[in-house]
């Protein structure tokens, strides 16, 4: 079932797409990997909504108003929350789904790129049974033309320089794997609030990611490492053209916390939420809610203020 | 901390999710299968195994510590050597008998996938690094030729020439002594599996985009091509004037060798992967489903006994017993006596 409706039609569409570009697997996995991401990009956006409405629902006075009063009735803060979701026209599966719907397409991706590769016995098997008869002839596709710049796509890339001692390499693929994966992760954390324990996570994600991605890419076949490159790429020109990328977070002390207050709740919408349009960074926008002075956010470590806790139950309080 | 929870949790995740992919050396080819007298070879996964004939119990294994991967036909020479590739690149001698490293020869750039040739003087030893090594039995380079791509196929030789399928789609005869090139054949796709040579000068080889050829040794000429229904992977069996091979669709064929007619052939189900072995009075060969079958030389199945595994190797016959190596099953080779009944099994120790 997973074969016949992804892996197949995947394999094929991407070696059609080699046959296209003169037998060029490097060519192939990136036109490849650019064509899914343009064909999931409604769902990226649909999925960029439904985050958004979150943000916007976890910052409204009334949710952590009651977050507070139904703390012990669990039954009661879902029936609250419920009412609220509609009223603000929130699907609270409105992020979840489309993520949910992508990560089988973004795993066959993934998993058709190993199958064409077809440099064993067991995956040139595999490759030949997977390929439509009538739209693609095997003598036209194996073998793979597994070359890429200074890569054989089938194998892990590790580049011998002169300068090195005999049998040590670099391996630039992971290199560049490692950095993109970072970038991507830096780039596409939006701020957070103070306290939020996604956020620490997903902070401490964004440290251990491109050490494992970069880990994979040194062992796995350097094609799969190529496709790691164009998605963490793609990834980041696809938020950028939404405006939902966070520039300022790479620079030096740039990744700062939002404070939550129930002020920000009680401001306008306009300057609490971004539109999809990206005219008003949503960073900007929260950072003048919450600094309305226009003295700088303080930095964070580990997802918490560097305020000193009495000054923040003050700011509370106020 | 609290997110150490969910944080681990994600992060096994992400590896069993992105390491599920990984191909490690259990699952990238099959058993490689050989026997003499006393014992059979095979080469699986982490190691190459010596087991006994007469009861199936482990004589030795190699390496110690487990390999990189070893899954090319063992190949015995006239001096008892056992020749087996590795996927570390590395192509090794051993000593039949106890399982000592003898040799390594270590000039390739890539894995081992096709076993070598093995003739008196020379060990032809095609490697995925797209050359043919033709070595003495010492391990000492001879000569080599560079191909355009892979080599997984076995080549064959005669008096004069080696003649080696590549799967860039040509097969090439290279001067036996120099390796200097004769004449190269395309294919029209590409051979994975070893060209059957007769007695009258005749190649046979069949390609993966579903084609068996005849090739005239001499000049390099395709006398016929035969159609098939599947990609054929294996070697045919040139016997008494016919042709017997199987391809992936699950037909077995017998063709006439002369004119590429098919004589008759049956689909017992199941791709055909490797070649069938032949005895004095039957075929048999294996099927992706686990079916070991056994027909007569006019394709009447004599017996059809399932396997619990995959039978992408090709039987071999030692004395009286028919060994069978498995795939992806419990058991890693199968003794039978003629009828298909199970004398013993071997499974390789933890």
């Amino acid at each position: 079932m997973w074969d016949a409706l992804i892996i197949t039609p995947f394999v094929n569409v991407l070696l059609f797409i080699y046959t296209l570009v003169g037998h060029n697997f490097g060519i192939a996995i990136i036109l490849f990997t650019i064509l899914i991401r343009l064909i999931t990009h409604p769902l990226t956006v649909q999925q960029l909504k439904g985050t958004q409405g979150m943000q916007k629902l976890q910052s409204d006075a009334r949710w952590i108003e009651m977050q507070k009063k139904y703390k012990g009735d669990k039954e009661k803060l879902a029936q609250e929350q419920m009412k609220l979701y509609k009223e603000m026209g929130i699907n609270p599966l409105g992020s979840c789904l489309p993520t949910i719907i992508q990560f089988p397409i973004i795993i066959g991706l993934y998993q058709s790129v190993i199958r064409t590769l077809g440099t064993t016995p067991l995956d040139l098997l595999d490759l030949v049974k997977h390929i439509y008869p009538g739209f693609l002839h095997v003598s036209a596709v194996v073998p793979l033309n597994s070359h890429f710049l200074w890569m054989n796509l089938g194998q892990p890339d590790l580049i011998h320089f002169s300068f090195l001692p005999a049998g040590i390499g670099l391996p630039i693929l992971a290199i560049i794997v490692v950095i993109t994966t970072y970038l991507q992760s830096k780039l596409l954390t939006p701020p957070s609030n103070p306290g939020d324990q996604a956020a620490a996570m997903s902070k401490a994600m964004n440290l251990y990611m491109p050490f494992l991605m970069g880990y994979l890419a040194l062992t796995l076949a350097s094609g799969l490492a190529l496709y790691f490159v164009v998605s963490n790429v793609i990834g980041i020109i696809q938020y950028a053209l939404l405006g939902k990328v966070n520039w300022r977070s790479l620079l030096p002390g740039g990744a700062k916390t939002v404070t939550v207050t129930t002020q920000k709740a009680a401001l306008p919408e306009s300057n609490k939420i971004a539109s999809l349009d990206g005219k008003k960074s949503p960073v900007a926008q929260s950072k003048k809610a919450v600094n309305p002075n226009g003295k700088k956010p303080r930095a964070t470590t580990g997802g918490k203020t560097a305020q000193p806790e009495s000054k923040r139950k003050a700011k509370k309080e106020a | 901390m609290k997110i150490t929870r969910p944080l681990t949790v994600s992060l096994l995740v992400a590896v069993v999710f992105l390491s599920a992919c990984t191909a490690g050396p259990s699952n990238t080819s099959w058993p490689g299968l050989t026997a003499d007298q006393n014992s059979a070879y095979v080469a699986n996964a982490s190691y190459v195994y010596s087991i006994r004939l007469s009861d199936g119990t482990l004589q030795w294994k190699f390496p110690q510590n487990a390999g990189k991967g070893f899954y090319a036909t063992p190949a015995l020479t006239s001096d008892g050597q056992l020749i087996v590739g590795g996927y570390d690149n590395i192509l090794y001698s051993l000593n039949s008998k106890t399982g000592a490293q003898n040799w390594t020869f270590t000039q390739a750039t890539d894995r081992w996938i096709g076993g070598v040739n093995a003739s008196d003087q020379t060990i032809d030893a095609p490697s995925s690094d797209h050359i043919l090594y033709a070595l003495d039995l010492k391990g000492k380079l001879i000569w080599k030729y560079t191909t355009g791509f892979s080599l997984w196929a076995t080549p064959v030789r005669d008096a004069n020439r080696v003649y080696q399928p590549s799967m860039d789609h040509y097969l090439y005869a290279l001067n036996a002594s120099g390796g200097s090139l004769v004449w190269k054949t395309d294919l029209g796709g590409p051979a994975v599996g070893e060209p059957a040579l007769s007695s009258s000068g005749v190649l046979y080889v069949g390609t993966v985009s579903k084609e068996m050829l005849a090739v005239d040794a001499a000049s390099g000429k395709v006398l016929w091509r035969m159609p098939t229904t599947g990609g054929v992977w294996d070697k045919p069996i040139f016997d008494n004037g016919t042709l017997y091979f199987g391809d992936m669709s699950g037909n077995f064929y017998a063709v006439d060798a002369a004119t590429g007619k098919v004589k008759w052939q049956i689909n017992p189900g199941g791709a055909i992967i490797d070649s069938p072995l032949l005895t004095t009075s039957a075929i048999i060969f294996g099927t992706e489903s686990g079916a070991l079958v056994s027909t007569d030389f006019s394709g009447k199945i004599l017996w059809n006994r399932q396997i619990n595994g995959k039978l992408y190797t090709t039987p071999v016959q030692a004395g009286d017993r028919i060994l069978v190596a498995i795939s992806q099953g419990t058991d890693l080779v199968v003794a039978m006596d003629k009828n298909g009944n199970q004398v013993w099994s071997f499974i390789p120790p933890k």
